[in-house]
């Protein structure tokens, strides 16, 4: 037990724990700075302007803002659960990006099982919400959080398959591999060799992580901003960062297992990484901003009837054909 | 010649006034009685509700129920906005309601119970409209001294029918044109 | 049983009853006011009772709607008014003809110059006054243009509750541009008092109609984008598709008028029903598309902007020179001849009516207003049973509610 406390495996793990929570920090100032610019540019307005030159230091001011804020208790809600719920909502998020293989070096934890555990840990967002919902004792939060439910538990199957579609292909469910077996160049990344199971992992990204047009259980003119609608300063601002941090991991892992990864024509490293992984990102704000809502019934739908079995077939044709060739 | 919407119904009176100058194209007074019947005429005739209102003067509540149709059939001569008109008692403003005729006529009515005080029998959800629930203030029911007569507030045009014993405007009618008006009878 | 009771009686701690006002037990506190508990009488098995509003981002002003949910289905629904009711009909009696216009324009504040129009007219019926050709065609030209801001805010806002954030940006943009040409000659941006009886307050000015065509113009090039980007858009038709149905017959029943009658089959204007101005003297074609659903609804307003824009070429070509004002208008202490009369306009909403009696004085005895609000919301509890929550708001939007006018 001595020899663990001060071994080199805990000093790692230490070390990629904090980095890991100095990137999705880093990386969620960006994302609310690259969002507000972004949308107020498709809305032909500036965006935040004032703070800094171009409002770069805006998500500075707004940290402030949301950390400075009082800490309401609603009348009547669950102190443990409605406290427990943005915590949970965001320290979960944190596990998920051990196995993401940044660049050959900067990976926290390369595992042989890597795909397994961030599919495990992703849902567990979902008993965040859960708490948040029923915790905070009102009707609207109650009917975002059912809502989320429904929505995350369903699209996970889709995500999953077309995931395993790829894992089938490569043969392993260790990431860093995955990367690997890729080549520099883009027709040797597996978005050619797998375009539908990129498309329906997209979509159902953007669904799991609950953003516009799926973004029902916090539809802010139906809900009232739904799971989040009794929280305010820092708490919200957990709830905010996590929405950040999935959707940092779910476009992580859309560019581990189908762009390539860290591999670029020339100068491979975490540079490619990143861009390609803001490149997904940008497309995810820009669905925000351009797209209405789906309506709860026909967001199950398209899940239900169109990206299950698609997916399912994907799978199918990958695994017969990875068995004959 | 179409058939007239209310041959089958006891009116009081019924007149055609200006459109032009007053915009309704028939003013028909009934009893509270044939309230109801006259509604389900008029739904069957193809008229849309287009407001209830009352108005407060010497004789009682005058309440007008506005029907309105879509347009005329070419080459008929039938009617556009027509009033319905029901005088109610001060000391007992009760009528019937039409909420089940003419579904929006319970909101119409609600206002009207709010305002006046007038209580419409029938009215499948008669709480409060537009006023708290709790208030009883009838704004818009006048103090005696300020109310005026009927005969002084409508001009019913060409009289086509009067009951016998009602005696609400002049018997005289007259082609109401926007020149040759009635003459003010008090310069209030 | 409710579903939110077991946790509120875990937690019934001492603390809450402790302030002076909370002496009822917290089931006594939970049950709500004076509307709710009304509505809860009819209530069914395992439901949930919920407020949409007062405070709600898009009931679209102050209105109150109580549900009654089945999971996310819509068992019942009732509107509640009355926040937003300024009693404008007693003010009438307290104020003269003059003095009682600017009310018109804070009625319905989007269409202020229909209501406006509504009101000089009804005024203008009483006292016999004629009215000059060049006010009717400045009536006409900055009606149409109110007409257009009010469906744009409409188009902008309704997205905005189905959750599209960005076309309200592009419809605020176009807006802004009407705003300021209807700015610099009515003098307001948005509760205009510029009619008159007899006429309008100012003149326009060459100016004014050179903007005016230049805005149509660009007008013209926009509305396209906004069909190809928006209404063609699959979410927004499955959004609006199939919801909130209509029939002729239930706004017979309720008196719906406008494009909420047009969208249900019926080319039903009052501009052409009962024409006033100089609407018999344009040429414009009523949009009506038969099924009866939201995207029906969305569909006449769309095409209604487009005419919108044929009535303001037309209008800015055909104004002739003349006064702006009757030589007769009524000064301010002017006394109405005793009447009646009924005025009724074509709001961008639907049938607005001004009920006027005269007793000879220089207020008015009474004043009914008609708004076309207060019978489109009348049909929403008949059109919302039985939908989604999602359909409820689209609905809501749909009908193109301005709350002031409804509560008056």
């Amino acid at each position: 037990m001595t020899e663990f406390i001060f071994s080199p495996q805990l000093l790692h793990i230490a070390l990629a724990a904090l980095a890991v929570m100095a990137f999705v920090g880093a990386n969620g100032l960006v994302l609310v700075y690259m969002e507000r610019k972004l949308a107020g540019h498709f809305q032909r307005r500036p965006g935040p302007y004032e703070v800094g030159w171009h409002g770069i230091l805006q998500p500075f001011v707004d940290a402030g803002k949301l950390i400075g804020k009082q800490l309401i208790t609603p009348d009547g809600a669950d102190p443990l659960l409605y406290w427990l719920a943005p915590v949970v909502a965001f320290v979960w998020v944190l596990a998920l990006f051990i196995p993401i293989p940044f660049s050959p070096w900067l990976t926290a934890f390369p595992m042989d099982l890597g795909l397994v555990l961030i599919l495990a840990f992703a849902g567990t967002g979902l008993l965040a919400l859960c708490m948040a919902g029923w915790g905070s004792n009102n009707k609207w939060s109650l009917l975002g959080a059912a809502r989320a439910v429904a929505q995350s538990v369903a699209y996970e199957i889709p995500l999953l398959l077309a995931i395993l579609a790829v894992a089938f292909m490569c043969g392993t469910l260790n990431l860093s591999t995955i990367v690997e077996q890729q080549g520099r160049w883009p027709w040797q990344w597996n978005i050619l060799t797998q375009p539908l199971a990129f498309a329906v992992y997209f979509i159902c990204a953007v669904a799991e992580t609950n953003r516009a047009p799926f973004d029902l259980p916090e539809a802010e003119s139906e809900l009232t901003a739904g799971f989040h609608t009794e929280y305010s300063g820092m708490a919200f601002g957990l709830f905010f960062l996590a929405e950040y941090a999935n959707m940092i991991v779910v476009c992580a892992m859309a560019t581990a297992l189908f762009l390539g990864g860290w591999q670029g024509p020339f100068f491979s490293g975490v540079w490619w990484f990143l861009s390609k992984m803001y490149l997904l990102l940008i497309a995810m704000i820009w669905f925000r901003w351009t797209y209405p809502r789906v309506r709860f019934d026909q967001l199950l739908n398209i899940n239900w009837k169109w990206l299950l079995p698609l997916s399912l077939v994907n799978l199918m044709g990958t695994a017969l054909l990875t068995k004959l060739f | 010649m179409t058939q007239d919407i209310f041959s089958n119904l006891e009116l009081l009176h019924d007149s055609r006034p200006d459109p032009q100058t007053s915009g309704i194209y028939r003013m028909v007074m009934i009893a509270q009685e044939t309230l109801q019947p006259a509604a389900w005429e008029l739904l069957a005739g193809g008229y849309h509700l287009e407001d209830v209102s009352a108005l407060d003067a010497t004789e009682g509540f005058l309440v007008t129920y506005h029907f309105d149709s879509f347009g005329r059939p070419a080459g008929s001569d039938s009617i556009l906005r027509m009033a319905l008109r029901v005088l109610v008692d001060h000391g007992q403003p009760h009528l019937p309601s039409i909420a089940d005729i003419f579904s929006g006529a319970e909101w119409h009515e609600r206002e009207i119970s709010d305002f006046f005080g007038i209580r419409f029998d029938g009215n499948p959800n008669p709480a409060a409209l537009l006023l708290p629930e709790a208030d009883d203030s009838t704004p818009l029911k006048k103090a005696p001294d300020k109310r005026r007569s009927l005969k002084d507030l409508i001009c019913p045009g060409q009289v086509v029918f009067k009951a016998p014993g009602v005696e609400l405007w002049d018997a005289d009618p007259q082609p109401a044109t926007g020149t040759s008006r009635q003459p003010d009878h008090e310069q209030g | 049983m409710p579903i939110l009771s077991r946790p509120l009686e875990l937690h019934a701690n001492p603390i809450m009853s402790r302030d002076k006002m909370s002496t009822q037990s917290i089931k006594e506190q939970i049950s709500g006011d004076y509307y709710t508990c009304r509505f809860e009488e009819g209530r069914s098995e395992d439901t949930l009772i919920l407020n949409m509003g007062p405070q709600h981002p898009s009931t679209h002003g102050v209105l109150r709607i109580i549900l009654e949910l089945d999971g996310e289905y819509i068992v019942r629904a009732e509107p509640v008014l009355g926040y937003l009711h300024r009693m404008h009909e007693a003010m009438a009696e307290n104020r003269t003809y003059l003095q009682y216009l600017p009310n018109m324009g804070r009625v319905d504040y989007l269409h202020a110059l229909a209501w406006n129009w509504a009101y000089v007219g009804a005024v203008e019926r009483l006292g016999g006054i004629e009215v000059p050709r060049r006010a009717e065609y400045i009536r006409v030209i900055t009606c149409e243009l109110n007409r257009l801001a009010s469906h744009l805010l409409w188009w902008g806002a309704y997205l905005l509750d189905l959750g599209a954030f960005t076309p309200i940006m592009y419809a605020f943009d176009d807006r802004e541009r009407i705003l300021d040409m209807i700015q610099s000659v009515c003098g307001s941006r948005l509760t205009y008092s510029f009619f008159r009886p007899g006429g309008v307050a100012i003149d326009l000015t060459d100016d004014f109609l050179r903007a005016v065509g230049e805005f149509t113009h660009y007008m013209r090039g926009r509305l396209p984008m906004y069909k190809t980007l928006v209404t063609d858009n699959i979410i927004l038709r499955k959004r609006c598709e199939n919801v909130g149905e209509l029939t002729l017959e239930m706004c017979r029943r309720y008196g719906a008028t406008g494009p909420v009658l047009r969208g249900s089959g019926q080319p039903y204007d009052v501009r052409r029903a009962e024409p006033y101005g100089v609407y018999p003297a344009l040429s414009f074609s009523i949009p009506s598309e038969a099924e009866g659903d939201a995207m029906a609804r969305y569909r006449v307003r769309m095409d209604e902007m487009v005419q919108c824009l044929d009535i303001l070429d037309q209008a800015i070509a055909d104004i002739p020179g003349g006064p702006f004002l009757a030589k007769g208008a009524p000064k301010p202490r002017w006394k109405a001849p005793a009447g009646e009369t009924y005025f009724a306009v074509e709001g961008a909403r639907g049938k607005i009516g001004v009920h006027l009696f005269s007793d000879g004085s220089n207020t008015p005895y009474r004043c009914k207003l008609r708004a076309p609000g207060f019978s489109n919301l009348n049909c929403f509890a008949e059109m919302a049973r039985g939908t989604l929550l999602s359909d409820a708001v689209s609905i809501l939007g749909s009908l193109d509610l301005v709350i002031p006018e409804i509560d008056r």
